[in-house]
Formats: structure tokens, C-alpha cells, sequence
């Protein structure tokens, strides 16, 4: 360890510890006022919950379905060119899909938050938040469908319309994007250099996951001792850590004995 | 990593594009591609198929040099 990073990770530790030192003190001072703010919160949500959803599929969801249009109009144009300018379109189409991937993955985590803050046995809109939820699920499934299918069907191996596409037997990008195995199947079906990509960015998500649960666990605990939230939160967080912890360790003994 | 290769002119002299390469090395036109560019380097076993395909050696094909910066 060089003198850099040991003053770069000081100055992290000691602004940390400020930050941490502010948000105890402010918080320990405020936490009268606190209760009535997070159950009006609450009820705000509850009432315009009907809107949120809606809210939620033109910001998020149309969004989405347009950087996939993007993308898939790169893509489609990328087989009529030459192969350096391939290259650059390929790269471009892959960049809106990815993101379109993306924004629709926050779009369906977003809809389960909005079902857990706002469902409410006994509630009058209890069926309207239900169905709500249902729709957008269903076309955010749908639009996942569609993009791994499309990466599928213009495969360099696959020619034709995306739209009439069916997986068959000797194409080379194998799973069926409705299946439990989907993600099995696919990424056995790559070749080395996406295959290096998948296993690359898999490890450094789980690093990334791994630092920010544990900063949750602190979070839910804090809460738990100011807020007065109960053991529950901290509780879910922690089995979260622990699941990533185990998995982790288990593939490690499952790939150093193979 | 200084891994330096000829995949394009060898490409050239067989008179293949990029996609056909890699149909008959078993990968997408995209690794060809990340190959030829130098942005990937290639296990031994495609390293084998490639020097099949074009019917010449490993150093034909690949040639490592030490990066004077490293």
C-alpha cells in the first residue's frame, strides 16, 4: 500500500465519520418530529398511489421502450455497412439496449417498492393498486422479452425479421427468455470473450452489492435506535448479506474442487 | 496486454470477412473483432482453432512483446 491510497482511505474513514457523527446527532434530536413526517409520507403515498403508477410507466417504462427502439434500429442498420463502421454502430445499439435493460430493471423494482408502500388490506383501492402493479410487471416482462430476442435474432449467425423470430435448435445464442434456465442456457451458449464480459461485470456487481448491503445493515441499524423501526429491517438486510456471503463461499468450494 | 496479431491479413489472403471467421472459429463476429483490435486476448484452445483455420503456426498469427512501460 502506497502513501496515496493510505491517505485516501484516512480521508474517507474521517469523512465518514463526520458524516455519521452528523447524521446521529441531527437525528437524535429530531426523532420526535420524525414519526408523524414518515406516516404522513406514508399516507401521502397510499392516496396518490393510483398516479404513481402511471407516473412510474411514462418516465420510466416509455423511456425504455424508446432506447430500445433506438438500439434495435442501430442494430438492424449495422448489418448493411462494412465491418469497421460495424464495430462502431454495434457498439452504439448495444449501449441503448443495455441501458433500456436497465432503466426497465429499476422500472420493475420501483413497481414492487410502490406495492409494498402502498398496499393495504381493507383498502379501497386495494384492487386498482393490485392491477396496477400487475400491468406494469407484465409489459416490463414483455420488453425484456423482446430485447434478449432481438439480441438473439440478429445474431450473426440469424438473419430475417426480429419480430417473427422463434429459437431454433442450431442458433447460436441459446435460452428461451420465459424460462427458469433462461440465464443458464444463455450464458453457456456464448463464446469466451462474452462469456470473460459476463463472469467480469457478475463479479464486480456482487463486490458492489456486497459493500452496499453492508452499508444498508448500518443504515436499518441506525433507524432501528432512532426511529424506533424494530428488529425487522435489520433483520432483512442482514439475511441479504448473508445469503451474498454463502452463495459466494459455496461456488468458491464448488469451483476450487472441480 | 502487448499481444500483437495478424488476424486481419491472414483474413485478407483467405478472403473471409469477419462474420465467416468466426462461424468457423465457433465465436461471434465480435470477438473476431475485439481480437483483431487487441482488446482481447484469445484462450489457447481458439488460438489452436484460428492457426487451424488459416493452416499456419501460433507466431504466424500472435507475437508477444514486453510492454517497456510495465
Amino acid at each position: 500500500m502506497n502513501k496515496k491510497t493510505i491517505l485516501k482511505m484516512a480521508l474517507l474513514m474521517s469523512l465518514g465519520g463526520v458524516v455519521g457523527a452528523v447524521v446521529s446527532i441531527g437525528l437524535f434530536f429530531m426523532t420526535d418530529g420524525f414519526g408523524d413526517v414518515f406516516s404522513n409520507i406514508g399516507n401521502f403515498i397510499i392516496n396518490v398511489s393510483p398516479f404513481l403508477y402511471p407516473t412510474l410507466l411514462i418516465t420510466m417504462f416509455f423511456p425504455a421502450v424508446y432506447l430500445y427502439m433506438k438500439g434495435k434500429k442501430k442494430l438492424l442498420e449495422s448489418k448493411k455497412i462494412d465491418e469497421d463502421e460495424m464495430d462502431i454502430l454495434e457498439k452504439e445499439s448495444g449501449k441503448y439496449l443495455d441501458m433500456s435493460i436497465a432503466i426497465n430493471g429499476v422500472y420493475m423494482l420501483l413497481n414492487f417498492l410502490l406495492l409494498g408502500a402502498t398496499i393495504q388490506k381493507g383498502s379501497d383501492m386495494y384492487f386498482i393498486v393490485l392491477a396496477l402493479f400487475l400491468f406494469n410487471c407484465i409489459i416490463s416482462s414483455g420488453l425484456e422479452i423482446t430485447i434478449v430476442r432481438l439480441i438473439q435474432k440478429e445474431d450473426d449467425r440469424i438473419k430475417g425479421d426480429p419480430t417473427s423470430f422463434k429459437l431454433k435448435e442450431d442458433d447460436r445464442i441459446k435460452g428461451d427468455p420465459t424460462s427458469f434456465k433462461f440465464h443458464k442456457d444463455f450464458v453457456a451458449s456464448l463464446d469466451e470473450a462474452e462469456q470473460h464480459k459476463v463472469y467480469k461485470s457478475g463479479y464486480e456487481s456482487f463486490q458492489f452489492s456486497r459493500t452496499f448491503t453492508f452499508f444498508m445493515i448500518l443504515v436499518s441499524i441506525l433507524f432501528k435506535l432512532v426511529l424506533d423501526t424494530g428488529a425487522l429491517p435489520v433483520v432483512l438486510t442482514c439475511s441479504i448479506g448473508l445469503a451474498q456471503v454463502i452463495s459466494a463461499n459455496v461456488y468458491n468450494f464448488r469451483y476450487a474442487n472441480k | 496486454m502487448p499481444l500483437y496479431n495478424t488476424l486481419k491479413v491472414q483474413r485478407a489472403k483467405l478472403g473471409i470477412n469477419q462474420g465467416e471467421l468466426g462461424k468457423l472459429a465457433g465465436v461471434s463476429r465480435q470477438t473476431i473483432s475485439s481480437i483483431e483490435r487487441g482488446e482481447y486476448n484469445p484462450s489457447i484452445t481458439l488460438v489452436l482453432k484460428l492457426t487451424e483455420i488459416f493452416d499456419t503456426s501460433v507466431e504466424e498469427i500472435f507475437r508477444y512483446e514486453e510492454d517497456e512501460n510495465e
